[in-house]
């Protein structure tokens, strides 16, 4: 396993060409744009050699029977369903903010079932390729992100019929030694302190589809990749100093590119489908699955820390005893504990599958993120009703550390006499930060819009059997 | 000490070892290693649920569940038996 400064370390030695606001980033490490993405991740291999979280940060490697860094890991049991969401909460809770390697975590896993089902089906070799390259994963410790999402253009239109055919992946020209892709993949999280990626298709395809299918793992800095980081609400103040920017060591949301694969070659034994377009629903539902049980988990730490940055506002503001203050707090926790509930429970529901590795009850998983898509917002409204509106008007952090302005602002931005009012600014700016502009916009569409959610809930649901159950109640015939 | 996972302990976990140091210098405190051989070994869970299974094969006097601060008592019972003092109280 790698530590932190490791990662780091083996960053530094990838050449990916970032663009960001029209220059580029030679350095994710150092760069103040990419470092605290990188510090949020780089905890994800700083707790696994930490006594007090490593049987939650650590697993058994199926495939080597060595220590691994449980992000690495293919599931073996419910019980390691369950961990990863505990897993998860536990770091949320650390770092207030995405901490981007579950997507690559659940995009093994979900390959892992899928390329078996693709191998019985046509007698291909993916799943034996795969489980080498996981085996190379979990040697190296690598950070690899999930890569799903394409850019899609017309939602009406599949990717064959779209104007542009480069608005999906698609194969592009099948070789002896590999085949070559084009398009792009948009909103990646973790992309530029990621090693690799692990290229997923990202909707159900037909048989004019079919160079649409293709799953595949491509270095980060491989030859014809070009990420653009993705622009977030307030991100230049982490230019301009600590407080304004509210979480100024690990930041907000995961860091997302668009990554354009500009005819990218991928050696064979990094392809894990090629052409298999009857199966590419398998991959989407699969990996949309396990990456909507996480909501629950790395979502209720981020809440676990907005609940706590609205109850010590409630002090600083004098107002904690208020009822409709504890009221709303004990709302925040309902909402919050509802999600981890639904995280827990469809891990417990897991089931093994054919591939020997263990998945989610996907009905129970999909209404975790559905839920996600609403509670965050709530709880994020209700921390604004309890903070104050001060949290949108405090002056910059600049002119409070100005010979003019300190004593003003401090003066006049004070609570409760009790606590320093520079301390109840920064809670106001984490607070912020935290609860509005791109964190929001992530919780909605993380892992999938909400109708995403629905579709699945709608093919999930056995609604003859719940009729039934009805029918019998009411004494109605159910032989026809 | 052998920690649970830590998903979202009710308590400073790392709390009960800091006391225990205090408490009782002439003890060693370490890591759990299942390839070590200890005395004891503190089970140490941040809530009741104790969802963390451990099966301990390698201390001479077995292992101690600590899920809650008050929980301290256990450890404190076991030294009184084995015949170490507390040097301070908190």
């Amino acid at each position: 396993m790698m530590n932190a400064q490791q990662y780091k370390d083996s960053l530094k030695s990838l050449h990916p060409l970032i663009y960001c606001s029209g220059r580029k980033i030679e350095n994710v490490v150092d760069d103040p744009m990419t470092a605290p993405h990188v510090n949020s991740a780089a905890l994800t291999y700083e707790l696994a050699f930490d006594p007090e979280y490593e049987d939650l940060m650590t697993a058994t490697s199926s495939l080597t029977g060595k220590k691994i860094n449980r992000f690495t890991h293919i599931h073996q049991s419910t019980e390691d369903l369950v961990k990863k969401v505990k897993m998860m909460r536990m770091i949320g809770q650390k770092t207030g903010t995405c901490f981007q390697r579950c997507v690559g975590f659940d995009a093994m896993n979900a390959s892992f079932i899928t390329t078996y089902k693709i191998d019985k089906k046509y007698g291909t070799n993916y799943h034996e390729r795969l489980k080498k390259y996981i085996e190379y994963v979990q040697e190296s410790d690598i950070m690899v992100a999930g890569s799903m999402t394409d850019p899609k253009g017309d939602r009406s239109k599949k990717p064959s019929q779209q104007a542009d055919p480069d608005l999906f992946v698609h194969i592009v020209e099948r070789r002896e030694d590999g085949i070559v892709v084009r398009g792009a993949k948009a909103h990646q999280t973790g992309m530029v302190n990621s090693h690799e990626m692990l290229i997923l298709p990202t909707t159900n395809l037909g048989p004019d589809d079919a160079d649409y299918a293709v799953a595949a793992a491509i270095p980060v800095d491989a030859p014809g990749v070009i990420h653009f980081f993705g622009r977030q609400t307030n991100e230049n103040r982490r230019l301009e100093g600590d407080i304004d920017c509210g979480n100024a060591q690990y930041a907000i949301v995961g860091g997302e590119t668009l990554t354009v694969l500009d005819d990218v070659f991928v050696p064979w034994n990094r392809v894990f489908m090629c052409g298999e377009y009857d199966l590419a629903q398998e991959f989407v539902e699969t990996f949309a699955s396990y990456h909507r049980q996480n909501y629950g988990g790395c979502k209720v730490g981020v809440a676990d820390v907005i609940i706590g940055a609205a109850a010590a506002m409630a002090e600083y503001n004098g107002c904690h005893k208020a009822s409709h203050i504890k009221d709303k707090l004990v709302e925040m926790v309902h909402l919050s504990e509802t999600m981890h509930c639904c995280s827990i429970a469809c891990s417990a529901m897991g089931h093994k599958t054919e591939a020997g590795s263990y998945y989610v009850d996907t009905l129970l998983a999909n209404t975790v993120k559905l839920n996600c898509t609403r509670t965050m917002y709530e709880i994020s409204r209700l921390a604004h009703d309890i903070a104050g509106g001060f949290i949108a008007t405090l002056p910059y952090e600049t002119d409070y550390r100005s010979d003019v302005g300190h004593e003003y602002i401090d003066k006049y931005f004070a609570g409760d006499a009790r606590f320093k009012t520079e301390d109840r600014i920064r809670m106001a700016r984490l607070l912020e930060n935290m609860t509005g502009g791109t964190a929001l916009a992530e919780s909605m569409h993380g892992a999938g819009s909400p109708q995403a959610m629905r579709v699945m809930i709608q093919r999930q649901t056995n609604w003859e059997q719940k009729k039934t159950y009805a029918k019998k109640l009411a004494k109605i015939s159910t032989e026809d | 000490m052998k920690y649970c996972g830590g998903c979202n302990p009710n308590y400073e976990r790392s709390g009960i070892v800091k006391r225990a140091r205090s408490e009782y210098p002439r003890a060693e405190f370490t890591p759990y290693d299942k390839a070590g051989y200890y005395d004891l070994v503190l089970v140490i869970c941040g809530c009741l649920e104790e969802c963390f299974t451990f099966a301990c094969s390698n201390s001479r006097h077995g292992a101690i569940p600590i899920r809650a601060p008050e929980e301290y008592r256990r450890l404190q019972a076991f030294m009184e038996a084995v015949g170490e003092r507390a040097e301070t109280t908190n």
